[in-house]
């Protein structure tokens, strides 16, 4: 394997977070703590981490509303996140956007996004803005393959084809838009349509997370040489529904049951690191223990953060507002 | 100081903006014009030649001319902005907000509220509006009470080109996103321009003319048709005052509020559709806070509840004029309530 | 045959040379008395009232509402009862009674040596005379002379400057002291006189200068005139330069500018909107901020008292009787002008006028 060791371990232990992360979200939102709903990532943590390690901190991402895996892989924290989606004042966005709308442009994210398709074109001008102040910053949008049929992702791959932006377009696509499968209402093919605008385009093995990195440094080098846009389709698994209120009764138990036995990426890593001699399990099953007492200290400090003061409601409309607004 | 037109005055904010910030970049549909051909360069400088002269000035680089892709560069404009430039982003009709309304509406004024304070978007979106050019339903609009029900999104609607400079310099300068819709039937209105630059407060309205007998609110194009009327009750012994609030969201009602107590007759001129309009919500501040000063119903002049139409005939009849306005503030005047009231 | 009069539209400021009939506050067979409110003009400048000159009868209105007429076109005509439609029709028929410089005004950039433009507006500028030069003060600029340019242009070219960070001249950040103001005029007054013989007229802060630069002009100076000017003793008040300088919205400015005038209705929301306006383009704030700080302090109060010892040319000295901004001096021999507060020169403009012609004319 190409990648070095402390990378892949790194790797490995982000890969780990987002799963323990989201598996704590799921366990807050069965007990009724999460106000709203949750999109849950588990299963696709290679893709997030595997793209993620081809990117550098002045880069870019937006995401979907499935959003917690690509802000872990981008660096935010996971104790203001967990807050954020128990709506407490400490979160990364205070309590004011909860889970579908946790950003930190600190860290180079631009946001999940809870419109279907709305990331792209804010990905473009990411791009844009990097191109023009000569930042050789890249811009990477996460969609889903629900939205890859949005007019907004057409338009996105038309435009940074046009400007000739920066841009890294992965499609993310886990078989389901919502309740929907991908196979149902995805016409033709999306790498041809990619290489249709002209644009330099690969499917990917969204499970192998050495795959989507090595795709994803093409991409992003491509992007920063200044040769343009490209769009990985990258294939991936999702092991909840589409949000946690969902029964998931459009995939049959058997097929569930068998990717999270021979369809988990995280698996797939622990049995390729072995075999190729670069961590013992022991050494893997301490990091395991080691994120898992992370993330219980971060749930536990998000309950017991204060909510948001009242007053925080009219905060941060705009930056300035002259004269009290009326009403 | 000079005489200017609207576009040249907007040109000019635009010139001088652009070469004071290199953050400040100019993108849309034929904001130049001929890219691609083998013609002319810079062929429009806009739909309404608002742009002339920029590239010349800025190079492409910063004056961007887009596909007819209003999604994706509006949206754009706010990524753009997020990250570090001062995008200055055209839609050419108002009437346009259908095919991009979520990347202005959902994303770029939400960004600062739903990420907790921590991002600002520094953007101002540029559309013409307005009827009177013949142009049918779906390129006259006006809109902008949509856009105003919007929180997060400032709006602007200059009325004469001193303003359309200033605001649009404040609009540029404003870290907020903007808003900014010049009438195209303005476009050739002339009037005394400062030569340097300046920005015009928002939240601030500007009084046109004083007047003790009842005052007209007035946006836009009504500005002028006011005015109009203002002169013909003048000679008639009705002195009336004309308040534009130049910005509708913030809305300087500190103003209006003055002079609704002042005069005890009010009368909200706007050419938006009635439904849910400005006039609607400019006649419930003033009914909520000046209602004891009121002498008179508040009085809205509007078009009729319909798209706007083709033919010239039914175009005319179809916008406010003078002669409609003088007549609310005369029924206004001439009103005694049914059972004693006020004189 | 009874005196056919011609109310003229009037011409108020260099650069008016049209004007609009606002509404006719007088109907057609009215008795006029002099000094009555006869029309109300509206200009790009300024909507004001035009007052009868004479009495008699407003026999013939001829510009209705709403129309436009050249500054000194007739608009309408006063007369006795007795004279005929025939001999009314006579007059209007004669035409426009051009008034002195309507011809269009010459406005100018003199350039100064740091690139900065100060603009000066000019009338009459090919009469013969000793030119007139006109200094506006603190916060104001070429257009406080409105009312007054017309009546000095008789014979003369009347010259008003834009000091520097006022009007439509360049900002000059570092023009900020009474020195560096008197050379920036000095080098605009150079380039109009050429060498020549002038009249200096200044008010408020422009009075200040105009002593100063008097001083540094010797003989050539044929006559000063100072209306209400600063540094004589009195002081500035203090409230209306912080209420000036801190007012950003129309309310704090219409405050403050209702300090300046004795009948307060007087300021108009168009005054107070071109005042915001002024004082929004870029580094104005910043540079008058400055000029107040070292020229209308209490330090500088009589500052200028030295400059006016020295004196050989005759000086006339005008006050407002009301002026709460710069309290009339004492000991300086001023003539008050009653009913006016800081601005006599628009409050009470025809006797303004005379007195500066009269003080003007007896200097030569």
């Amino acid at each position: 394997m190409q990648i070095p060791r402390d990378d892949l371990i790194r790797a490995y232990r982000t890969m780990r977070l987002i799963r323990t992360f989201e598996t704590r979200v799921h366990a807050e939102a069965q007990g009724g703590r999460v106000p709203g709903s949750t999109h849950l990532y588990a299963g696709q943590e290679a893709v997030a981490v595997g793209v993620c390690m081809a990117l550098g901190d002045g880069d870019w991402i937006a995401s979907t509303h499935r959003g917690h895996g690509h802000s872990i892989a981008k660096g935010c924290e996971v104790g203001p996140m967990m807050a954020e989606i128990l709506g407490r004042a400490t979160g990364t966005c205070h309590g004011k956007g909860g889970s579908m709308h946790i950003a930190d442009l600190t860290k180079g994210m631009l946001g999940a996004n809870g419109i279907v398709g709305g990331g792209p074109p804010i990905v473009c001008g990411a791009a844009l803005a990097a191109k023009t102040l000569g930042t050789g910053a890249v811009a990477v949008c996460f969609s889903g393959d629900g939205a890859v049929n949005q007019g907004t992702t057409a338009e996105s791959l038309n435009l940074a084809m046009v400007l000739a932006l920066p841009v890294v377009f992965v499609v993310e696509d886990n078989g389901w838009g919502e309740a929907t499968s991908s196979a149902y209402a995805t016409a033709g093919d999306i790498v041809a349509r990619a290489r249709g605008y002209g644009m330099r385009a690969e499917k990917v093995d969204g499970l192998s997370l050495s795959d989507v990195r090595e795709a994803a440094k093409a991409a992003v080098d491509h992007a920063r040489a200044g040769l343009g846009p490209s769009l990985l389709h990258v294939t991936t698994e999702r092991f909840h529904g589409h949000f946690n209120g969902d029964p998931d009764t459009y995939r049959s138990e058997a097929a569930k049951a068998d990717q999270r036995a021979n369809r988990d990426c995280l698996k797939r890593l622990r049995v390729l690191m072995a075999e190729g001699g670069l961590a013992d399990p022991s050494a893997l099953d301490a990091i395991d223990a080691e994120v898992e007492a992370e993330m219980e200290a971060a749930v536990l400090a998000a309950r017991a953060a204060p909510m948001p003061d009242a007053a925080a409601l009219t905060d941060d409309v705009y930056l300035t507002y002259e004269d009290a607004p009326w009403p | 100081m000079a005489v200017r037109s609207f576009r040249a005055a907007l040109n000019e904010a635009l010139h001088q903006a652009m070469a004071a910030d290199p953050r400040v970049i100019l993108m849309g549909e034929d904001v130049t014009g001929g890219k691609g051909g083998d013609g002319v360069e810079d062929a429009w400088g806009g739909a309404f030649g608002v742009s002339k002269g920029l590239l010349g000035a800025f190079g492409p680089g910063r004056v961007i001319d887009t596909p007819i892709t209003e999604s994706a560069f509006v949206g754009a404009a706010a990524g753009a902005a997020l990250t570090g430039l001062r995008p200055v982003v055209e839609i050419m009709f108002v009437d346009f907000l259908g095919v991009c309304l979520d990347q202005l509406m959902n994303q770029a004024a939400k960004f600062r509220y739903m990420f907790g304070g921590r991002a600002t978007t520094p953007m101002v979106l540029r559309a013409t509006f307005g009827a009177g050019a013949r142009s049918a339903s779906q390129h006259s609009q006006a809109l902008y009470p949509i856009l105003t029900h919007i929180p997060g999104l400032k709006v602007v609607i200059p009325s004469n080109p001193a303003d359309a400079k200033g605001l649009l310099i404040q609009a540029i300068r404003d870290d907020d996103p903007v808003v900014f819709l010049e009438h195209k039937m303005l476009y050739d209105e002339t009037g005394e321009v400062p030569d340097r630059p300046y920005a015009t407060p928002f939240g601030e309205a500007r009084v046109v003319r004083e007047g003790g007998d009842a005052v007209i609110v007035a946006l836009g194009r009504m500005v002028g048709r006011a005015e109009a009327a203002a002169r013909t009750l003048a000679a008639e012994g009705i002195q009336a005052a004309i308040v534009d609030p130049r910005t509708t969201s913030p809305l300087d009602h500190g103003t209006i509020l003055e002079y609704a107590e002042e005069t005890g007759r009010v009368v909200v001129v706007d050419e938006a559709s009635p439904r849910c309009g400005m006039a609607a919500d400019i006649a419930s501040l003033v009914a909520e806070r000046a209602f004891d000063a009121l002498k008179a119903p508040i009085l809205k002049v509007t078009p009729p509840h319909t798209p706007v139409p083709y033919s010239p005939v039914l175009e005319d009849a179809y916008l406010p004029d003078a002669a409609r306005i003088a007549r609310a503030v005369r029924r206004s005047v001439a009103h005694r309530a049914a059972r004693g009231g006020r004189a | 045959m009874s005196r056919i009069a011609a109310v003229t539209m009037p011409k108020w400021g260099m650069t008016m040379t049209e004007g609009r009939v606002a509404a006719w506050l007088k109907a057609e067979g009215d008795a006029v008395e002099p000094g009555e409110d006869l029309v109300e003009i509206e200009t790009e400048k300024i909507t004001n009232v035009v007052e009868a000159a004479e009495g008699g009868t407003l026999r013939r209105i001829l510009v209705a509402p709403g129309q436009t007429a050249p500054c000194g076109a007739p608009i309408a005509l006063i007369a006795g009862a007795d004279a005929t439609g025939a001999e009314l029709d006579a007059v209007a028929a004669g035409g426009a009674v051009a008034a002195a410089g309507t011809a269009a005004a010459e406005r100018r950039l003199v350039t100064g040596a740091d690139g900065i433009g100060l603009s000066v507006v000019t009338a009459n500028g090919g009469a013969a005379g000793v030119p007139v030069v006109l200094i506006h003060g603190f916060a104001s600029d070429a257009a406080v002379w409105m009312f007054n340019e017309d009546a000095l242009a008789a014979g003369r070219p009347v010259h008003a400057v834009d000091l520097p960070s006022h009007g439509a001249s360049g900002v000059r950040a570092e023009a900020t002291g009474i020195d560096a103001l008197a050379a920036a005029v000095r080098d605009v007054a150079e380039a109009l006189v050429r060498g020549g013989p002038l009249h200096l007229v200044g008010h408020s802060l422009g009075g200040r200068i105009a002593l100063r630069l008097a001083r540094g002009m010797g003989g050539r100076v044929r006559s000063l005139t100072l209306i209400a000017p600063a540094g004589l003793g009195s002081g500035v008040n203090a409230g209306f330069v912080q209420g000036y300088l801190a007012a950003d919205r129309r309310r704090a400015m219409r405050d403050a500018l209702r300090m300046l005038v004795a009948d307060e209705a007087s300021v108009t929301a168009e005054m107070v909107e071109n005042a915001l306006a002024a004082k929004r383009i870029d580094g104005v704030g910043e540079a008058l901020a400055a000029i107040a700080a070292q020229t209308l302090s209490p330090e500088a109060a009589a500052s200028g008292l030295d400059d006016l010892a020295a004196m050989a040319c005759p000086v006339l000295i005008l006050w407002g009787a009301e002026d709460r901004v710069v309290p009339p001096a004492a000991g300086v021999g001023a003539t008050r002008i009653e009913s006016a507060g800081h601005l006599p020169q628009m409050e009470q403009a025809a006797r303004v006028n005379a007195l500066i012609l009269a003080h003007v004319g007896g200097a030569e």
